[in-house]
Parts: structure tokens; sequence; C-alpha cells
């Protein structure tokens, strides 16, 4: 790697809640591991009105596969590791297949209509999915993520075991990055900048966030690092590989209106919800915990 | 006073002087060789990886670091860099290190020697590896912990020759990095003229062979002047006192013997050592 004389911004967060197990991590920094028994799962969330099964197996995620067209925006290189507990503590979960999408430098998502977005049906960009590898690790070349209406800046994420063409263990949830490192690229970053009035502007005014869901990143000028490590526990969640909150009763659902323009109208009734499994209730007193 | 009796007076002497030099000890910074290894990240090509650790205290200086490393590949040579810091990734070239004369074909610890490079404290910095040739793999474990001041989960990979880095956290890789406690000089061990680890008969041959016959320079002509005269070039009488010493009982190399140190002797500035040897962390 050249060392770059261009003086460009740099600014790094290393204080941000990366996962449960992302802090032992930082804090060695200091001195101050600590062990892996301390491994905690990770936050389920709503997998939002824009979901698409591309199966994309695919590391750079920037380009729509049809046109090659590359999706505008300041570079981003995720890296998600995934670990799951097994009796009690934690080691790299190999072979789990890890989908990310998000929506463009514009707030819009590829390859849907509806809830907001403009009609993009057809075109897949900015979705994928790797493997992880024996480290637990997955990468993805993508761009930092726009903003909509109605929500902060996401990545949604879902990691899911195969038996087969059988899903055996489903994880969905969604990655943050920090309040103020967002604001400046989005005020100094074409295409960004051509944007104003984020709403809402912080994560805290974001009926979804979870701070334990926040990244571990830096913005070096041209491009952005960013990393996450996710803990699943899949005897848990293994009897329903629908057991994450992406029903579309879900509260979650309903307040993530999904990108393009604001949405503001009132929601419709959720439809009557089933008996809530345990696994529901599990995520119920998650939110509620959170306040 | 027998032979033996004279040459275990002489290495205590040795090891007393060597106790009380002016340098302070060697110390770890970064270590958790001795953790459970769980896997091996591959390296060849364009791929590159680096682990992270912090400067110590105030007026640390690197010696050496030691990757869990084994070579994969019938033959090839790898490459270790320090690297200062850019954000979750490396940055600007701090220091090249000195390789190994060999690799292992199984996972083992492989010291690259360092220059005294000085560390400023608190800062983080990156060990970088690639293979120049042929295939390597570096081993991590999946215990997060390890001791120093300077350790870090903090690892990196790249598979683009560094162009762009993916930044990891968890799972570390495997490494030593030891450093010389505020000593500026080159770490060595008289006698050790090839830089192998070990003094034997091959010291001897190198030697020989640089004076007369043509052969490699030693990154480290102090550590050749085993009798400690000041000279090392141009006669045979160093590599005939590591013979005596080795095979009739003769008298030892002169200080820093028989542990590594920097060169206390008047002639060992003119003789020079460039670096370290790899096997004096």
């Amino acid at each position: 790697m050249e060392h770059r004389e261009t003086i460009l911004p740099r600014r790094t967060v290393l204080l941000g809640a990366a996962g449960a197990l992302g802090s032992a991590g930082l804090a060695s920094l200091t001195g101050l591991g600590k062990a892996l028994g301390e491994c905690v799962n990770t936050v389920n969330q709503t997998e939002g009105p824009f979901w698409v099964d591309e199966r994309l197996n695919r590391r750079d995620i920037r380009s729509d596969p049809a046109t090659s067209e590359v999706k505008p925006g300041l570079p981003l290189r995720l890296s998600i590791n995934v670990s799951e507990i097994t009796g009690g503590s934690c080691a790299p979960l190999a072979g789990a297949h890890v989908d990310i999408w998000h929506c463009d430098a514009a707030g819009g998502y590829s390859d849907v209509s509806g809830a907001g977005n403009p009609n993009t049906v057809g075109q897949r960009w900015l979705r994928g999915y790797q493997v992880t590898d024996a480290h637990g690790n997955v990468r993805f070349l993508t761009i930092y993520p726009g903003w909509y209406m109605g929500r902060t800046v996401h990545i949604h994420f879902r990691i899911r075991r195969f038996s087969g063409e059988a899903v055996t263990f489903n994880l969905t949830s969604q990655l943050y990055f920090d309040d103020s490192m967002s604001n400046e690229i989005y005020a100094s970053t074409p295409p960004y900048s051509s944007r104003l009035n984020r709403s809402p502007s912080s994560n805290v005014q974001d009926n979804i966030f979870n701070p334990t869901l926040l990244t571990r990143m830096a913005w070096n000028g041209d491009h952005v690092l960013a990393a996450y490590d996710a803990v699943v526990d899949s005897e848990v969640a293994s009897a329903d590989p629908r057991v994450t909150p992406t029903d579309e009763d879900s509260l979650e659902h309903r307040l993530d209106f999904g990108g393009g323009s604001p949405r503001i109208a009132s929601l419709p009734a959720p439809p009557r919800a089933p008996a809530p499994s345990p696994d529901r209730l599990r995520f119920q007193n998650q939110k509620e915990a959170l306040g | 006073m027998n032979a033996f009796s004279f040459r275990t007076v002489e290495t205590l002497l040795g090891a007393a002087l060597l106790l009380l030099s002016p340098a302070l000890p060697a110390a770890d910074l970064f270590d958790n060789l001795d953790r459970s290894a769980a896997g091996a990240e591959v390296l060849s090509g364009e791929g590159r990886l680096a682990a992270a650790f912090s400067g110590g205290s105030t007026g640390d200086t690197l010696q050496s670091v030691t990757l869990v490393l084994a070579r994969t590949s019938a033959g090839g040579s790898a490459a270790v860099e320090i690297r200062s810091d850019e954000g979750l990734e490396p940055g600007a070239l701090v220091a090249t290190l000195t390789p190994p004369g060999s690799y292992s074909s199984s996972p083992q610890p492989t010291t690259f020697g360092a220059d005294a490079v000085p560390l400023e404290a608190g800062a983080t910095y990156w060990v970088n590896l690639r293979a120049v040739e042929g295939t390597f793999e570096w081993t991590w474990t999946a215990d997060n912990t390890g001791s120093g001041g300077g350790f870090s989960t903090l690892w990196d990979s790249s598979d683009d020759g560094g162009a762009g880095w993916y930044t990891h956290d968890l799972y570390p890789l495997q490494l030593r990095v030891t450093v010389g406690g505020g000593s500026d000089e080159p770490r060595f061990l008289r006698g050790d003229c090839d830089a192998s680890g070990a003094i034997d008969l091959t010291d001897a041959v190198f030697l020989l062979l640089f004076n007369f016959a043509g052969g490699p320079r030693p990154t480290c002509l102090a550590a050749c002047d085993s009798d400690g005269d000041g000279q090392a070039t141009g006669a045979v009488t160093d590599a005939v006192y590591l013979l005596m010493y080795a095979f009739l009982g003769g008298s030892p190399p002169v200080q820093p013997f028989p542990g590594c140190g920097p060169g206390t002797d008047p002639g060992d500035e003119a003789l020079g050592c460039e670096v370290s040897q790899p096997g004096c962390a």
C-alpha cells in the first residue's frame, strides 16, 4: 500500500459498540482485552420492506449485474465477523451466508417498487452475499449508504445457514454508523452533498436504532472502513428460520418506510398478529429494555 | 583449572557482564504465541495481512517481530514491514525488517529482525506481511487475549496488494513484538556470523567464504569478531577461534555471549552491525 501524500479527511471511531465482541478488541489496544466467554447474541431487527433474496454471491456489490453500471458513492469496505455461541463461549462460524442490502446515495433501493421507493424492479445494485470463511469473516466492497426520510443511516444484513436449499438458521438485523461522520460525509462528499435536510439527523432519533449495532469505522478521505462482529446462537433459532421479526406486522417493519421520498401518511393497521412465539417475546423484551 | 571449568567460568562471566551492560533487557510488547492456533490465513501474490500493536513506553525501540508462519510452497520468501496507522488500516512505511534465513513448512515462530526502530509511545503500528514469492500461512487463534502493553486483536487483510484493506478485530493473528527497552543499538550474538541463531561450524565457514572466496557479507560483522580484537576481515583468526571453541574446548566468544546484546567492545562500532540478528529478539 503506497503512502498517500494527499491530505484527506481522516477520522476513526473506535468507541462505537461494535458488537458484543467488538469492544473486546478495542479494549485490548490498551491491554484490557476480555475473554470470548462474554459473547452475547446480536440483536434481531426487521428486514424492512425491501428485502429481496437475490442470491448474488459477490464481494463488490456496487454494480447492477445486468449493466455493470456502478453506483456512485464513497467506497466502503465492510467486514462482518460471525461468531457462534457454543457451550457458553464463542467461536468463529464458517459457512454462514451473510447478505447485505442498502440504499444508494439518493436513498433508493434496487429491485423494488412502492413504499416510498422509486421503481427499480429488475436492477440489483447494492445487494449481495458472501459466505463466512474459517475465520468467520465476510468482506464487502460497497458505497457508504445514503439516507431517506424517516430512517437513520443503516445497512441491512441477514445471516443464514442452509441445509441444501432449506434455511436452518436466520438472523436479520441492521448496521449503523457514527452520526458525526455521516454528517461530515454527507456535507462534503458528492453525490451525497447534493441532498439536504437529513431527517432524522441522528441515530437516537431513529425508532429502530440500537447502539449495539454500531459499526467500528474510519473515514480515510477517499474511502471508509467499517466492521461489525455478529454473534448468533443457532441452537435457539434453529427451530424456526423466521424467528427474527421479519413479519409484516412488526413495529420495526412498519417504521422502516424504505427509500425514496418522505412517507408521513398514517401507517396501515397491522394485520392481526399470531400468538407470539417465545423468540418473538424475546425480541419484544429486548426492545422494551432499550426503551 | 581444566578446560571445562575455565569455559564455564568465562561463560558465567560473560553472562554477568551482559547483565551489567547499559542496555535494558528486551521485553515483549505483544505476545499471543502461546495461545492455541485455530486456523491460518493463506497469503500469496497480491494478498497482504497486517496485525496492529500499540507502542509501549517512551524510548522503546523495536527489536524484532515473531510470527507463527509456515511456508506451504516448495520455495519462496516473505517480507515484513512496520507501518504507521492510517485509521484502522496500515499507512506510511516505518521500517522494513530483516527476514530469517529459512522458513519451516509447518507453523513455527519465525522472527524478523528490526534495526532498533524507535516507537512512539501509545501510537498504533502495523506489522505487514507479504509473500515475496511462494505461499505462506500465518496462524490465528480463537483466543482474544494476549500479554504485553501493546497487545491488540485488530488485524487487517487485503487482496489487492494493500490498495484496499478490510479490518477485523476478533481472533487475532499470532504474533510477538519485542522491544529493546530503550537501547538503540543492534543486538547480536558474538560468534553467530551467519545469523542463524546458533554457533557452529557454519559460522566459521561463512566467515572464511566471505573473507577469501567472495561469499556474502555478514549483516553484522561485529558478530564475526569472535575474539573481540576489533578485526574480522582479511585473517583466519576469528574462524580458528570459533573452531577452537566449538570443537577443542577453546575460549568462548567475548560478549555479547552467551546471550544477545549490543556490542560493547571498542572495535564493534567500526566493524558495524547493520541490523539486529533475527535470533536476538
